[in-house]
């Protein structure tokens, strides 16, 4: 549409106004999203905690299941879950791989060379270590999905009371993450104009990313003083524009996050599965 | 290279905190891509020299030695550490070990590679240090790894695996948190980015 | 509490005796024997030549330079009766770089940081927040709106807005508006004016173009470059009209803008303003044309911001890309020098200038390939430093296509014309915003390539500095380069005879519901 005039040229773009963005959930599930953040981080946390006493296949699987179970209830299918955690069914896998290896040897060995010594000991320990990842990194992982690192900054001050300057000050270096992507971008194309983009591209990346964490200090420095500049860090009395309070359904949450791990440990004890994971050394 | 100052100024400033938690950032960014794919890699390690995958640890454990040379504060190995471990845990996919093996560890971590900057009072800067911090935050990680809390505890501490694991992983610490740390260190002051820090004013004036 | 001492945002002075900066890693004091008294409620214009330490004092003003192991201080400088350092929170200071200003993620939270720091109650903060933004033109920004993908103008603003929510006592505003579109640039002088006139603080503004702020002004002070011939201090200080009829010759030696000063015109040379240059646009092959768009819809992530435009670009010319803040300049010049994919069509370049004869577009070319060939400045000059010194980042074009035996020799003359060789062996971060931004330039000229694309090539430039980068840029033109740039610089587009070519929104899109 644009022709070159004697005046000069035009080019037509799109106004502003009518570049959108997508809004994101705080959560998929009602359930979660409606959880103060600090919530969100403290119910995995006691419900993970009972775990640790045990290496055993029933509390471990109990736990997960009731954990997948709720999760629907709290809005999110078994198949939404199974995808959003991929990375820990690898984790999990691989852990099951080394302590089936290596794992202490007890019952019949299967299979022995060098270090290595498969037994029904080590292939039980595996199954248990198995579930055990699984069980504590699924609800975690979905808990976090979508948080917001600045309600989760106003809860950790106003609900854990921790130091205020520390935790905006990391708040401020956790929202320039978001510019470290355009300015990977942005670096990568002037070392392309810089004639500096060509060979080989492990040596590239590694320079590239070395400029970034170059250039991201200078970002810092230069934030740490926009922010001192607003009086950041020269008084002591801080107030809060935003309130974080926990309400009724956290404590339903803290509820929920030591029943289960009650049910699941509990029933390991009284099924004889339960077992302190030094001991049987 | 060697640094020694005689008396050092252990408040936190605004830009020491700024800069710390960028430091994390960018570790904790590094941790989860890490945590992505590793496991693959280092499964095949252990089918073959058990142990060994020790050797890659390092990369969970850079950022406590990293941040506490660049700022040289009290606390700073801790906080860099246990920032990245929560970037790590937050941006997703980190959540691959759950709250414990991503945050109790790397709190874990950081206080381990905290200690030699206590003993020396924040007095001593040098490759030495900077090789005994990545190395016991090394020591910090096989600790958990092995202990009720890690993935490993089902082979024991004193197993050969674990013997083996130890070695492994206190070379990776000292080599890549520790020694490598140092000279990534030198090469960020070398940008003059670090003027506002100690660290990075060892130069000649221009 | 203590929140009425703030609501009153009773104006104060600023008092400086033989006061002096020097940065730890300089051996030269950036500012030396400065020696003033602004009283409260005074509307001040800082000038100076780049480099000559405004930024330095500003900082110094708001308190925020740092302690005694940062650098060297001397003498005294006190804000409000007590010392600068310990008056925090008295002085709100707009920093020279946008970017670097935006806390936190959301608009509004950004905008409450500062009063959170100062103690402001909770209700009291959001009314301050809702004000500040309304007054600097953002009203129909919501409150939760992503800080990431503002403007340049917005993001400007927003700071500005943060600032003012503060209540400051004195004001401290360092070059507001570089960068902006001219709408922008007065709707951020009425926003300041607006607050000035119905508060009263004291306000200090740094600004080279000071055709803006002379009608808000009472004083202006000058700042002398220290380690010129003189040791920095104040050169002069007074009304504006004292200031400008008495020391108008030595101000323009010293680098300011003066009002009513002739602007050195350098129009192209091979002069054949031939106005129907428009009759040869279809034909690629057209000896005259280096580089042409065919069709071409450019943006980020593939979402096309302008599409169908058809350009031509001719050989020794210069064009000038103009529009407002956001309308996607800098993404049709990035398109333009290779280094964004199309959105669809095409970027084409002379098949004499192609490195192989059917490969003509930029983007799919080698990265060496593109040196020499076409050139791009960064709109923010940090994105491009590759070297470790100043020298180094000159010479690194000319080295990596061969030249290793004349680089040094290239930077150095280049450094010696665009003032820099003083910081030689500096590191380019540690420069002031005009030094970075003719460091950035000087590092693509280098490089000589046949087209160069510059965005914000001028901004942050005194008129000394300004002359000195025009007079390059007509340089490189009559050697046959072409030269794009995307500027708000009217008296650069001027001054160069360039062919402008305006951004403008289109009206058909408008009534689409699609984008959401
Ligand atoms: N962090 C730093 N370290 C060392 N030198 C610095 C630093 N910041 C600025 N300088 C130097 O101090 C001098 C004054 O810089 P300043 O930024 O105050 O200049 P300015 O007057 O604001 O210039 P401009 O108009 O270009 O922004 C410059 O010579 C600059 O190179
Ligand atoms: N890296 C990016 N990723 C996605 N969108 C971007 C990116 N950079 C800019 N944008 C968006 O693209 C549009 C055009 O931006 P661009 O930077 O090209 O504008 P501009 O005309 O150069 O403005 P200014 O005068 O403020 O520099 C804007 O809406 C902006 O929000
Ligand atoms: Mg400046
Ligand atoms: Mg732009």
């Amino acid at each position: 549409m644009s022709e070159s005039q004697a005046a000069g040229m035009t080019v037509t773009v799109t106004p502003p106004e009518q570049r959108h963005e997508r809004v994101k959930p705080a959560s998929q599930s009602w359930f979660i999203a409606r959880l103060n953040p600090v919530s969100r981080f403290i119910c995995p946390l006691i419900m993970s905690l009972p775990l640790f006493t045990t290496l055993d296949v029933v509390s471990a699987s109990i736990q997960l299941a009731l954990s997948v179970i709720l999760l629907w209830i709290g809005g999110i299918n078994p198949f939404v879950v199974l995808r959003r955690t991929w990375p820990v069914w690898i984790a999990a896998v691989g852990s099951f791989v080394t302590i089936a290896l290596y794992g202490r040897t007890s019952g019949t060995v299967h299979f022995a060379w060098a270090a290595i010594v498969i037994s029904d000991g080590s292939l039980y320990l595996a199954v248990a270590t198995f579930l055990r990842v699984a069980a504590i990194a699924v609800p975690s992982v979905i808990f976090v999905l979508g948080l917001d690192p600045t309600d989760l900054a106003d809860g950790l001050v106003q609900i854990l009371h921790l130091p205020s300057r520390f935790v905006y000050g990391a708040l401020a270096g956790i929202r320039m993450f978001t510019l470290l992507q355009e300015d990977w971008r942005a670096l990568g194309l002037s070392r392309r104009s810089r004639g500096l983009g060509d060979g080989n591209p492990i040596r590239r990346v590694c320079s590239q990313a070395f400029a970034l964490l170059v250039l991201s200090i200078r970002r810092a420095t230069k934030l740490a003083t926009a922010m001192e500049a607003r009086g950041f860090g020269a008084s002591d009395t801080r107030t809060m524009a935003r309130v974080s309070q926990l309400h009724a359904i956290d404590w339903v949450s803290y509820a929920i996050a030591l029943i289960v791990p009650a049910i699941a440990v509990g029933t390991a004890i009284a099924t004889g599965y339960w077992n302190l994971p030094l001991t049987s050394n | 290279m060697s640094e020694t100052i005689a008396k050092a100024n252990l408040r936190w400033r605004v830009v020491d905190i700024v800069v710390a938690s960028i430091i994390a950032v960018a570790s904790g960014v590094i941790f989860a891509g890490w945590d992505l794919i590793y496991k693959i890699p280092t499964t095949a390690l252990d089918a073959v020299l058990p142990g060994f995958n020790g050797l890659v640890c390092a990369f969970w454990l850079f950022a406590g030695p990293l941040a506490a040379i660049i700022v040289r504060k009290p606390g700073a190995a801790i906080y860099a550490e246990l920032i990245a471990a929560c970037i790590e845990y937050i941006i997703g996919a980190g959540g691959v070990f759950g709250i414990s093996g991503s945050i109790i560890i790397g709190l874990v971590q950081g206080v381990f590679a905290e200690i030699i900057f206590i003993v020396v009072r924040y007095r001593v800067w040098n490759p030495l240090t900077a090789t005994l911090s990545g190395l016991l935050s090394g020591f910090g990680n096989y600790l958990f790894e092995f202990s009720p809390f890690g993935s490993r505890v089902g082979i024991g501490f004193f197993s050969t695996y674990g013997l083996s694991y130890l070695v492994t992983t206190l070379i990776s610490g000292a080599v890549i948190a520790g020694l490598l740390m140092w000279f990534v260190q030198r090469a960020i002051a070398a940008t003059g980015v670090l003027d506002r820090f100690e660290s990075g004013r060892a130069k000649a004036l221009v | 509490m203590n929140d009425s001492v703030f609501q009153k945002a009773a104006p104060v002075g600023v008092e400086a005796r033989d006061w002096g900066w020097r940065h730890s890693t300089r051996k030269d004091f950036a500012l030396r024997h400065v020696n003033l008294t602004i009283r409260p409620g005074e509307r001040v214009l800082l000038l100076g030549a780049s480099g000559a330490g405004k930024s330095t004092f500003m900082a110094a003003m708001a308190g925020v330079l740092g302690s005694d192991d940062e650098g060297v201080r001397e003498g005294t400088l006190s804000v409000g009766g007590v010392d600068a350092n310990d008056a925090r929170g008295m002085a709100g200071l707009v920093l020279q770089d946008p970017d670097a200003q935006i806390i936190l993620e959301r608009a509004g939270d950004d905008v409450a940081f500062a009063c959170e720091n100062l103690g402001v109650p909770k209700d009291e903060t959001w009314k301050r927040v809702r004000a500040s933004l309304d007054i600097v033109g953002l009203e129909s920004l919501e409150l939760t709106h992503s800080t990431r993908h503002l403007s340049g103008g917005q993001r400007q603003r927003l700071a500005l807005a943060g600032v003012l929510a503060m209540r400051p006592g004195l004001l401290l505003l360092d070059e507001p508006t570089a960068n902006l579109d001219p709408p922008g640039v007065r709707e951020v002088h009425d926003a300041v004016r607006h607050v000035v006139e119905s508060t009263g603080q004291t306000m200090v503004v740094v600004e080279h173009h000071i055709d803006v702020w002379l009608d808000l002004v009472d004083r202006v002070i000058v700042l002398g470059a220290a380690g010129d011939s003189h040791e920095g201090g104040v050169l002069a200080d007074g009304t504006p009209d004292e200031v400008f009829s008495t020391m108008g010759d030595v101000l323009a030696d010293g680098g300011s803008w003066v009002p009513g000063r002739a602007i050195p015109s350098f129009p192209p040379t091979d002069d054949d303003d031939d106005t129907a240059d428009t009759a040869t646009t279809d034909d690629v092959e057209n000896e005259r044309i280096v580089l042409s768009t065919r069709d071409l819809s450019f943006g980020r992530n593939g979402v096309p911001l302008g599409e169908h435009v058809n350009l031509d670009f001719e050989r020794g010319r210069i064009y000038a890309l103009m529009g407002p803040n956001g309308a996607g300049k800098s993404t049709l010049a990035l398109t333009l020098a290779g280094l964004l994919e199309p959105v669809a069509g095409q970027v084409l370049i002379a098949s004499d200038l192609a490195p192989k004869p059917n490969s003509r577009e930029p983007f799919h070319w080698k990265s060496r390939e593109l040196l020499g060939r076409i050139g791009m400045v960064f709109q923010e000059p940090e994105h491009q430093f590759a070297a470790n010194t100043v020298r180094d980042e000159v010479a690194i074009g000319p080295k990596s296509m061969g030249k290793s035996d004349e680089a040094y020799a290239i930077a150095d003359e280049l450094l010696e014309r665009l003032r820099l060789s003083r910081f030689a062996a500096g590191n380019p971060y540690t420069l002031s915003g005009g030094e970075k931004r003719r460091l950035s330039v000087a590092s693509m000229l280098a490089a000589a390539p046949r087209v160069l694309v510059m965005d914000e090539p001028t901004f942050g430039q005194d008129f000394r500095t300004w002359s000195h980068m025009v007079e390059l840029i007509a340089g490189i033109r009559d050697q046959g380069c072409t030269v794009i740039m995307v500027t708000h610089d009217e008296p650069l587009v001027r001054s160069l005879d360039a062919i402008p070519i305006h951004f403008g929104v289109s009206s058909t899109a408008a009534n689409e519901g699609s984008a959401r």
